[in-house]
Formats: C-alpha cells, sequence, structure tokens
C-alpha cells in the first residue's frame, strides 16, 4: 500500500503545515487503505489539529455511509425485475414466435422487389415497344389492389392495429411500414383502427391528419385520481408500448400535476393518446393526434416529442 | 465477492451467452439492491434511481454477450450503471430539477491522477461536534453530495455505498488507485466545506490557518 501511495502521499505532505498528518492519508487510513507508521500514529495522538479532523472524517464517514444506506421503496425491486424481464428475455421469447410470420413477409418483400427489378429492366429493354404510360401503369398499384393486412403483435383476435400496403397517393409515405418490433396495441379492444399510410381512392371519408414533429396536449384526469396512481398508469402505458424510459421525463407538481417530456414514433403517440383518452382522460387540446383519429400520413415511424400536462379534472 | 458466489455468477453468464437468456433475471434478482443504492446515492432520489437500474440491466442483457469478462460482472455492472446515472444526472440539471451549486472540478495531469495543489491540510478551528449537528439529516448530506464534481461524487458514492476497495473503484472508474485517494480525501473536504458553509461559516484556508 505504502508503494502504491507515495506519489499522492509526497504531494500532500508538502502542503500539510507544520508536519501534519496529510488528508490523504488520514481518509486513506479511516478506509483501512493505508497503515500509520508508529510516528504517525504518535503525531494524532498529540497534535489536536490532526486528531480534529480525523474524528470530523470518521462522523462524516459513518454519517454518509447511514445516508446511502437505502432499501428499495414499497415493491421497487419486483418492479425492476418485471420491467427488465419483459424487455428482455421475455420479449425476445415472444418475438421468436413471430419469426415465422417474419420470414414470410420477408419472403414475400424480396419476391415483390425481384419483380419490380425484373419489370424495370424490361421495361428499359424494350423501352422501343413500350411507351411511358405502360411503364408506369406497370410500376403504379391499382387503386384497386386488396389490402394486405398484417396484424401488430399481440394478435389479439379483435385487434384493430393493422398495416395496410399503401396505395396511390400515398405509396411514397410507405418506407417498409411501421416497425412491428417497436409498436404494439396497449389493449387492442379499445383501438379503433390507425392506417398512416392512407386507403382506397375511392372511399375517402375522413381526412388524413398530420402529426407534427412537436406535439403539446392538455388533459384533464378524471376527479379524484391522485397523482401517484396517475404516474403509475402513464408508466404502465410506456411499458406496454415500448417506450424506452430514458426518452421520457415525468414530473409532479405538488398540485397534482404529471409533467411529461418524452420522445417516440408517432404510432406510438397515436396510441398513447388512446391509451389516455380509454382510461378516462379527457384531452381539451385541438392537436393531432386525437383519440378518435383513425388516418394519418407518413410511416408512422417519424419521431415525435411530446409534451402534455396531465392537470386535476375541474382546474 | 467470495469464491462461491463468483463461480456461481460465471456459470450463469455462460449459461446466458449459450442461449439460456431467462438465466439474466437471477443476476437481476442477485444486483438490483447494490445497484439501486448506488443510483440512489449518484441522483439522491428513488424515482430516478428505479428508472436508471432497470435501463442498465436492459443495457447489459443486450451487450452481454459481447461481455469478455476483463473485469468482474460487478465492476462491469457499476460501470453501465454509473454511466447511465452520469446521463440522467446531466438530463435533470438540463432541465432545471437540480438545485446543485457545481464547484469546480481539480484539473487532471497527464498521468491520470488529480493536481492537488491546492489540497490544504483542513481548517480546524472547528470542533468535530459542530460538524456532527450538519450531517444529522440525511437531506443536508444528499445536497452536499449533489454539490461535489461529478468524479469526486462517484468515487465516494462506491466507497460508501458498500464499502468498496480502493482497487475496485478504480477498476469501475477506469483510472489509477492514487488518483481514488485522492478523489475521496478531496470529497470529504469538499463536503465537509458544504455542510458548515450552509450556516454561512466559512472554513479558513490553509493560508491563514496559523
Amino acid at each position: 500500500m505504502n508503494q502504491k501511495t507515495n506519489r499522492t502521499e509526497s504531494r500532500s505532505v508538502a502542503t500539510a503545515p507544520h508536519g501534519c498528518l496529510s488528508p490523504e492519508k488520514l481518509s486513506a487510513q479511516l478506509d483501512g487503505e493505508y497503515v500509520f507508521s508508529p510516528e504517525e500514529e504518535q503525531h494524532l495522538a498529540e497534535c489536536r489539529r490532526c486528531s480534529d479532523y480525523y474524528r470530523s472524517c470518521k462522523i462524516l464517514n459513518e454519517k454518509l455511509s447511514a445516508a446511502l444506506d437505502v432499501d428499495c421503496p414499497g415493491n421497487a425491486l419486483e418492479r425492476i425485475r418485471k420491467s427488465v424481464a419483459d424487455q428482455t428475455w421475455k420479449r425476445e421469447k415472444q418475438q421468436k414466435r413471430i419469426i415465422p410470420f417474419g420470414k414470410i413477409v420477408n419472403v414475400f418483400l424480396r419476391t415483390a422487389a425481384t419483380v419490380l427489378l425484373v419489370g424495370c429492366v424490361s421495361a428499359i429493354l424494350l423501352r422501343d415497344t413500350l411507351t411511358g404510360e405502360d411503364i408506369l401503369a406497370f410500376l403504379s398499384f391499382s387503386p384497386e389492389t386488396k389490402q394486405d393486412k398484417i396484424v401488430i403483435y399481440p394478435p389479439i383476435s379483435n385487434s384493430s392495429a393493422t398495416l395496410s400496403v399503401a396505395p396511390e397517393p400515398y405509396k411514397s409515405f410507405n418506407k417498409g411500414g411501421i416497425d412491428i418490433r417497436q409498436t404494439r396495441p396497449v389493449a387492442a379492444g379499445e383501438m379503433l383502427p390507425i392506417e398512416f399510410m392512407g386507403r382506397k381512392q375511392s372511399e375517402k371519408p375522413e381526412m388524413v391528419a398530420l402529426i407534427q414533429p412537436q406535439v403539446k396536449h392538455v388533459w384533464l384526469t378524471a376527479s379524484g385520481m391522485d397523482p401517484v396512481t396517475l404516474e403509475k398508469d402513464f408508466r404502465e402505458i410506456l411499458n406496454r408500448l415500448s417506450i424506452p424510459l430514458n426518452h421520457v421525463k415525468l414530473s409532479v407538481t405538488p398540485e397534482g400535476t404529471l409533467r411529461v417530456n418524452a420522445e417516440m414514433n408517432r404510432y406510438q403517440l397515436v396510441l398513447l393518446v388512446r391509451s389516455l383518452a380509454a382510461r378516462g382522460l379527457q384531452l381539451v387540446s385541438g392537436v393531432q393526434p386525437q383519440p378518435e383519429q383513425k388516418l394519418f400520413s407518413g410511416s408512422g415511424r417519424e419521431i415525435s416529442e411530446y409534451e402534455a400536462v396531465l392537470m386535476p379534472g375541474g382546474k | 465477492m467470495d469464491s462461491e458466489t463468483k463461480s456461481y455468477e460465471e456459470r450463469l453468464i455462460k449459461e446466458f451467452k449459450d442461449g439460456d437468456h431467462r438465466r439474466f433475471d437471477e443476476l437481476v434478482a442477485a444486483y438490483t439492491r447494490k445497484l439501486y443504492r448506488f443510483a440512489y446515492g449518484l441522483l439522491g432520489n428513488h424515482h430516478d434511481a428505479e428508472e436508471v437500474v432497470q435501463d442498465a440491466f436492459v443495457r447489459a442483457y443486450n451487450a452481454l454477450d459481447n461481455f469478455r469478462g476483463d473485469s468482474s460482472f460487478e465492476t462491469w455492472m457499476y460501470r453501465i450503471t454509473m454511466n447511465l446515472a452520469r446521463n440522467k444526472f446531466h438530463w435533470n440539471r438540463r432541465r432545471g430539477d437540480g438545485m446543485t451549486i457545481s464547484l469546480s472540478e481539480p484539473p487532471e495531469l497527464h498521468d491520470g491522477t488529480e493536481a492537488s495543489g491546492e489540497i490544504d491540510l483542513p481548517d480546524t478551528s472547528y470542533s468535530p461536534d459542530l460538524l456532527l449537528e450538519k450531517v444529522e439529516t440525511r437531506e443536508n448530506i444528499l445536497k452536499g453530495l449533489e454539490s461535489l464534481p461529478e468524479s469526486l461524487r462517484e468515487t465516494m458514492v462506491l466507497r460508501h455505498v458498500k464499502d468498496m476497495p480502493y482497487e475496485q473503484i478504480a477498476a469501475v472508474l477506469d483510472c489509477k488507485i492514487g488518483t481514488v485517494k485522492s478523489r475521496i480525501s478531496r470529497g470529504r473536504e469538499l463536503l465537509r466545506e458544504f455542510l458548515l458553509a450552509e450556516d454561512g461559516i466559512q472554513p479558513r484556508q490553509h493560508s491563514s490557518a496559523e
């Protein structure tokens, strides 16, 4: 030990006045990382300055250790364990179950890409005989193309969260659809259908809403809902939507208002908004996404910053 | 850590790498309390500590296949937790949640140790009993910890959360033992000054000590 600490000691000894023991030596001795020589022992016994400092450090150490001797409150231990399991090996297990389906989609997409490529090459090779219109007609999706539905995991029978292959004119938005590994409906039974890539041109009963990169919402909570329950519920929703907690900042004010700053993709944002509405919260700002809106432009994977204030109803 | 626990841990990691990912749950159970205390010491509140520990485990899970065992699993986990807590601390501070008074960090020398030219033997004109009154509340101590420069705070918390030996602290922080020693000494001194200064007492400097 003496060898290990020689360098730092020599610096400190130089600054310790009147031949007193250096703070580093005193501190290391308290931690059992240094042993006093007999001369140093004697100095400590005789020098009030050193002995006072030594006692101060000892008190500080004891109190510091006591202050940091905390245990997980309530069921935090179990909560951490469960949350980690949900985000790691349990999730992996669930994903494994949908691999065959993923493979099918993969094969389908590869085949489609191959056909498209062959079509383009053929069109170029045969450009003397084909008109521009012929090529465009070949490349574009027919408005009547039957939409393929992909059920988002978990495959609950009445799940209404769907992905659709985009027809014109929304085809350009579709870069492969929503990343189904990152998104799950909170409770499919409560959900209205969500479509991010549009629908058939022939039926257009609803406006396509655009979600901005920054969304601010004000919610009124049901009267009597305490902030602790509210925050717990909110965390549960985040967890079920697989929104990483390190992208979310929650704070509760003394008045019981929950403030949220988060970053998530727009598909998750729609689900989050619907989940809050399903829990009886009332959205009082008109910014998209609204819980009842069904159709959004984009792929759903674009990131939005979400800022929300959840305040007790009536205030 | 005793050799039995260590070999049990190594077995869990091996089984994890062999594909039995469920074994990770046992590692979580073994380390949650320790890491929670550490994160709490660094962040000073339960909510953030819980969040950081959760994230640390998820990160460890994703990286465990590449864990080579150069350091112990425990050291590795402390390092991950520390980095996440550091991010969280800065995030909180950016958002104005912190009530921190930052003291300037001592400059670092090329050999990795910190310059200590200014380290004086602490002022002793105040008896330890005065300090004793100041450290009666946990809030005071946590506030004092929060006021320390990051490197000192992390070193102090590692030392006091589980009496970690200097050698292991050096491994977690990836620095030399001498650096740990001077950081702890400096940290204690600053903490003591902070607690006394709370009452408006200005500890005298070495130059004016006598």
